[in-house]
């Protein structure tokens, strides 16, 4: 080969090196971009955390001393003799000491306290704060769930500062002992771990870096290929060029990955602190830190659910690496030994368990946000569910629907049902129960179930006559003779009673509380049908109904929802709330973000409402919705109105006490019959629920004009008490014919029929 | 402006409120027709002593059909101290008003409304606040419901509350330019 020859190949070869330098240094450069855009910007994907409404408690809220331990345990608060910790409590006959772990929420943070409850006669007697009483103590609310992506990653961010010392000194004891030292690559590391995994008889320790598991959990995928184990060598010198240890540990901390729960992965240390032992990383005690630190090496092999054995071998095996690097006391370590897993109860680690009601918190978030919003930012949304009512909500649809199902019926012809209970007065929803089964991740009838709602809707009928109190007053008389009217259709349509029999001219009142249809529809044709229609826009329902009188009966189909905002107007004294399921919105970093305002307009004049609410009491009190009070006390005064369709298909029962209004609906999914009319089904539920949730009285608190009186049944005129066929009605005094009939004839024909 | 005209009123009924806790009212709600218009008060002469609700216990009733129903009891009328958790957001919502955080005031005042939703003092705080950010329709319908809930009648307290409610209801309508309307309201002040 001549020298020109060898000239010529070593240019080539010094050309291409130089090339080759070139473009590696490009891609070096690239490649370096990238890692930097990826670690500053967005590192993690967080799903918005989801919370229930936070208790508050005050002097005189009515709460049982089970009702507080209720909802600690769904905070996973722990009992222990002090309650020195923050998350601990202790009961002390009729007191709850409890120290409470703080909280920053929409309007301010609520710092950890000790406080103590003293329950009486079911509700707060006393509650003080070291020895001063305090007005107003608020807990953290409980998660209820969270909002993911597609690739189910679920965390809860942790920083480094509040990470306890022994988990970190633990994981670098176990993965990195020379974190602090080594660039990214840790020769001696390697070497280490070989020893000491030939001295412990297995693979104990890894050689990778804690900073080049952090590039792999992050940008690669989980192939071990040679290429791919340089490139990570490269960005880990890379990344700890730039980045200083602790960054690097804190977001090794919140990358790794530790475990599954169905299609849900668990990453970072703070959500599998939550998930695993059901307490905030702070509360861990050392052998838990063990067991988080020992699972990093196999999430699967280690699971303590799935694998309690392994998982705690290799707990002991890690409390052995501590004991050996000082951060344990060999006492210690013998002790902690023996110590169970630590595990939470599995109830609470279910990542979605109110599926009804998360459908609606999703749905009208949807109308603010875009899913990537929800699903990455790490957002916390404040609802308004109350899970205690929740759970009573969840018992009354199961066990009733359990107890009318007949034993024979085939399974797709079983009793299905729906329930929602709100709020009177601003109309958030406390708990919603999307069918028979409240687990169940589906169709949901409270909020998609459209059925025909029959006689429920015959408030609107009534309160569309009582706008016009010139006319029409609970005591006017209404014709219930039966008639026949030809629809444009063509089609006659002639409404008949439940009972198939003629009323002849009962009071209003009368008519609606023993709701019949033929003088229901009577009075609906004479007030006239686009009223009727206004007044049913106004009570909430935001749908364009069908021009059609039988709308007077409730042939038209709404959701369990939309009758659930119809009554709110009505227990809300006239003024509309939308029904809603959020409160407020907290950004990423926990800065307010939204609100969702106690909004009110005024629908109807409360004179009107009164008189309908006073009707609808004595719906309960002597007319279809009686049966509640052979479970209930009378002096509740609770109001409300069954439904009954066609057939029997739908059962509806709708109505209010103090503090809660409910609907509830059953009826079969494939439109059958059912047996039930309102009061032998939903009303079922609806009583259920109302006697387990000690429902307070509806307070009627009519405007002064109007008042109780006596009518006399037959004339429909004012008299008194004691008189024969005396009914007590409300009546408007600025309308109300006040002429007055003398009880002593009456009394004296009475006498005289009895006589003879 | 709107601070000033409103502050002396609001001052003056948290002084008297102060004072002593019972919420209550006498006169009452006038307004007649649901959508807001202010019917002048059409209230005929008091009916004669029997039609008075009667407010005693129950009496059997034999000769009536069964379904009669028991006697009702009287309406419950809200004749209670506010509470001190209830008085203790509003101050707070107060302080966060003074700093200039309107809407974490509301959050305040709702966080009084779930404790108490019938609390007088409540919605008129929560109306000062929707005025002052210029929501006047928000702000008229919560004072009208606002005169729902000053509970029993005949009371001075009550009457503060009650101007002070009707005053905002006024200043509601000035701001969506209903002067007639905000001059009705007004006649309902004594």
């Amino acid at each position: 080969m001549s020298f020109d020859r060898i000239r010529q190949v070593l240019s080539v070869a010094l050309k291409s090196a130089l090339a080759l330098s070139v473009l590696a240094i490009i891609a070096l450069i690239y490649l370096d971009v990238q890692l930097q855009n990826k670690f500053e910007g967005k590192r993690w994907k967080i799903p918005a955390k989801v919370y229930a409404r936070p208790l508050e408690l005050y002097v005189g809220a009515t709460m049982t001393q089970r009702d507080l331990l209720d909802e600690l345990r769904r905070l996973q608060y722990r009992s222990e003799t002090d309650a020195a910790q923050p998350g601990t409590y202790v009961v002390v006959g009729s007191r709850v000491d409890v120290h409470t772990r703080g909280f920053q929420f929409w309007d301010g943070e609520e710092h950890s306290r000790q406080i103590s409850i003293v329950f009486q006669a079911g509700a707060i007697r006393f509650l003080s704060e070291r020895g001063h009483s305090v007005h107003l103590v608020r807990l953290e609310p409980v998660k209820i769930g969270g909002i993911y992506s597609a690739e189910q990653e679920d965390r809860q961010l942790v920083r480094l500062a509040s990470v306890p010392d022994e988990l970190t000194r633990a994981l670098l004891a176990v993965e990195d002992r020379g974190f602090y030292e080594h660039r990214g690559l840790s020769l001696r590391g390697i070497t280490r771990a070989f020893w000491v995994n030939v001295n412990q008889g297995g693979w104990v320790q890894g050689g990778s870096t804690i900073t080049q598991q952090l590039i792999k959990n992050l940008y690669l995928s989980n192939k071990r290929t040679l290429g791919r184990k340089g490139l990570e060598a490269v960005l880990a010198l890379l990344l700890e060029l730039h980045y200083s240890k602790e960054e690097i540990l804190e977001a090794y901390l919140n990358e790794v990955y530790l475990g599954q729960q169905g299609a849900r992965a668990i990453h970072g240390v703070g959500l599998a602190s939550r998930y695993y032992f059901g307490r905030p990383i702070e509360e861990l005690r050392s052998e838990q830190i063990a067991l988080l630190v020992g699972m990093i090496k196999g999430p699967s092999l280690y699971n303590p659910i799935r694998n309690p054995h392994q998982a705690l071998k290799r707990r002991n095996q890690v409390l052995t690496i501590m004991s050996a690097t000082d951060i344990l006391s060999h006492d210690e370590l013998e002790a902690l030994k023996e110590r169970p897993l630590g595990l939470v109860e599995g109830v609470a680690r279910s990542a979605n368990l109110y599926p009804g009601f998360m459908t609606l918190v999703k749905r009208q978030l949807s109308k603010t946000y875009a899913a990537e919003d929800l699903q990455e930012e790490g957002l916390q949304i404040f609802t308004t569910l109350d899970p205690h009512a929740q759970q009573l909500a969840e018992q009354a649809l199961q066990r009733s629907v359990k107890a009318l199902n007949r034993k024979e019926t085939k399974k797709s012809e079983q009793l299905q049902g729906g329930f929602i209970v709100t709020s009177p007065n601003n109309g958030e929803v406390l708990a919603l129960v999307g069918g028979r089964d409240p687990r169940f991740d589906g169709f949901n009838r409270v909020l998609d179930a459209r059925r025909q709602v029959g006689s429920i809707i015959k408030p609107a009928v009534f309160l569309s006559a009582l706008e016009m109190r010139e006319q029409y007053q609970l005591t006017t008389r209404v014709n219930d003779a039966a008639f026949s009217l030809v629809l444009p259709s063509g089609k006659s349509w002639s409404p008949k009673n439940f009972d198939r029999k003629s009323h002849g001219q009962p009071m209003m009142i009368d008519a609606l509380v023993h709701s019949y249809n033929v003088a229901t529809a009577q009075l609906a044709m004479d007030v006239g049908l686009d009223k009727l229609l206004d007044v049913i826009r106004r009570l909430g329902v935001d749908q364009a109904l069908p021009q059609l009188p039988s709308i007077s009966l409730g042939a038209v189909e709404l959701t369990p929802f939309e009758v659930a905002q119809m009554y709110q107007t009505i227990a809300a004294d006239g003024f509309t709330s939308p029904v809603r399921a959020i409160r407020e919105i907290l950004d990423g970093e926990g800065k307010p973000l939204k609100r969702y305002p106690l909004k009110v307009k005024q629908a109807f004049d409360p004179s009107a409402i009164a008189l309908l609410q006073y009707a609808l009491q004595e719906v309960m009190n002597r007319g279809t919705g009686v049966s509640a009070y052979g479970r209930l006390p009378r002096t509740l005064g609770l109001a409300g109105k069954t439904g009954t369709t066609n057939d029997q298909r739908d059962s509806w029962f709708a109505g209010m006490g103090g503090d809660y209004l409910a609907v509830a609906w059953l009826g079969r999914d494939d439109n059958g019959a059912t047996h039930l009319t309102g009061s032998s089904g939903a009303l079922k539920v609806w009583t259920r629920f109302m006697q387990d949730a000690k429902v307070k009285p509806f307070q009627w608190t009519p405007p002064p004009d109007i008042e109780l009186a006596w009518v006399d049944r037959e004339s429909g005129h004012l008299t008194q008490q004691n008189c024969p066929g005396s009914v007590q009605v409300a009546i408007d005094l600025r309308y109300q014919d006040l002429e007055h009939q003398s009880c002593i004839r009456k009394r004296v024909n009475r006498w005289l029929e009895k006589v003879f | 402006m709107l601070a000033k005209s409103t502050a002396a009123p609001l001052l003056y009924c948290l002084l008297i409120l102060s004072l002593s806790g019972c919420q209550t009212v006498l006169d009452p709600y006038v307004d007649r027709d649901g959508r807001g218009v202010d019917g002048e008060e059409q209230r005929r002469p008091a009916p004669d002593r029997e039609v008075q609700p009667p407010r005693v216990e129950p009496e059997p009733q034999p000769d009536v059909q069964v379904l009669q129903p028991e006697h009702r009891p009287p309406p419950v009328v809200e004749n209670r101290r506010e509470s001190a958790a209830v008085l203790a957001l509003l101050d707070s919502a107060d302080q966060q008003r003074l700093g200039g955080s309107l809407e974490g005031a509301a959050a305040a005042v709702e966080r009084a409304l779930r404790i108490n939703p019938r609390s007088a003092r409540a919605y008129i705080a929560l109306a000062e606040i929707r005025l002052q950010q210029t929501r006047f329709v928000d702000a008229q319908a919560l004072a009208k419901k606002g005169l729902l809930y000053l509970g029993e009648r005949r009371d001075p307290r009550g009457r503060v509350m009650q101007n002070r409610l009707w005053e905002l209801v006024a200043q509601a309508r000035e701001g969506s330019d209903n002067h007639q309307g905000a001059a009705q309201a007004r006649q309902n002040i004594r």
